[in-house]
């Protein structure tokens, strides 16, 4: 569960046309965004009813760091205003639709911050990045040997030699 | 708060993540949940939410061993399934076909024999299973 705060209504500026949100990384960096790039994310719509409810302003305190919070933002930033099929609560799982090519530059990153990237996406529940980032797993680890995906994705091999060696566990086609 | 628990692994994303990425990995030209096999075979976490997923054994191509077809067929437990197969059927084979035929979405059987009277020929004779949920069926 997110931790919220309240704030000070100088610490949240501005009541214009597209209200502006507070989120604080885990890193403590406060970062100020419009709630119209944000609303993307399912989890900060919630948060930002249950404002409304109260009338009162908050903090959103968010369990990632502030260069993947940024980063999150930045990909919501691109498509503010823009209609993404898997966004829609009733669409097919994420990961289903055709790659976005600005979606492919905007993922070649590095292994750890692919995967902060798909936790915090899964965390502020945006489903159309959750879904290119599975893309962009699925891509690395496609037709790979068991020993390069491991070491792809540092995923450790906590098998049993038994286990390993079982005729039950092996691909025998 | 260690600094382990910020290093990010594959370990730490939740089933509801890693489950597209693997939906993935069955294939897009003619999906295939056989393809899944090696990714069982990487870690016991990933074979537990692979093998414990009915949804991801829903594409049961028929041109891998018995023991494997009866073997993604229990995985996909009664979820409506696509089956495909491109080679010779066995009678073993279109027995099990019969038998998944009532949660059976797809069926694309293809018939090398030249005189149309191979186990699959056969098959279309025998298709008198209900099957209230077949959409496409292809031979």
């Amino acid at each position: 569960m997110p931790t919220i705060v309240s704030v000070d209504d100088s610490t949240v500026p501005g009541e214009g046309s597209s209200r502006l949100l507070l989120l604080v990384s885990s890193d403590n960096k406060h970062i100020v965004v419009e709630e119209d790039i944000m609303s993307r994310s399912r989890f900060i719509s919630k948060q930002v009813e249950g404002f409304e409810a109260t009338s009162q302003r908050h903090a959103i305190l968010l369990p990632f760091s502030s260069f993947v919070l940024n980063k999150v933002i930045e990909y919501c930033s691109h498509y503010r205003g823009y209609y993404l099929l898997e966004d829609d609560p009733d669409a097919a799982p994420p990961g289903r639709s055709p790659v976005r090519e600005w979606d492919q530059e905007f993922l070649d990153v590095d292994r750890n911050m692919l995967l902060r990237i798909i936790k915090a996406a899964h965390y502020l529940e945006i489903k159309s990045l959750v879904g290119s980032c599975a893309r962009a797993i699925a891509d690395m680890i496609r037709g790979k040997t068991t020993e390069e995906m491991r070491e792809i994705l540092g995923v450790e091999n906590d098998f049993t030699p038994e286990e390993e060696h079982s005729p039950s566990s092996k691909c025998t086609g | 708060m260690s600094t382990t628990s910020f290093t990010p692994t594959v370990h730490r994303l939740p089933p509801e993540v890693l489950i597209p990425i693997f939906a993935l990995l069955v294939g897009s030209d003619v999906p295939d949940s056989y393809n899944l096999i090696p990714y069982t075979h990487v870690c016991r976490r990933w074979r537990d939410i692979v093998t414990a997923c009915p949804s991801l054994w829903r594409h049961v191509g028929f041109d891998v061993s018995t023991r494997w077809v009866e073997e993604i067929l229990l995985r996909a437990q009664d979820i409506p399934v696509s089956i495909h197969s491109v080679n010779m059927l066995t009678t073993h084979h279109t027995g099990l076909i019969l038998q998944h035929l009532p949660h059976t979405r797809h069926l694309l059987l293809v018939d090398r024999a030249e005189d149309g009277a191979g186990p699959t020929c056969r098959l279309h004779k025998q298709l008198t299973t209900p099957a209230p949920i077949l959409e496409s069926f292809t031979l």
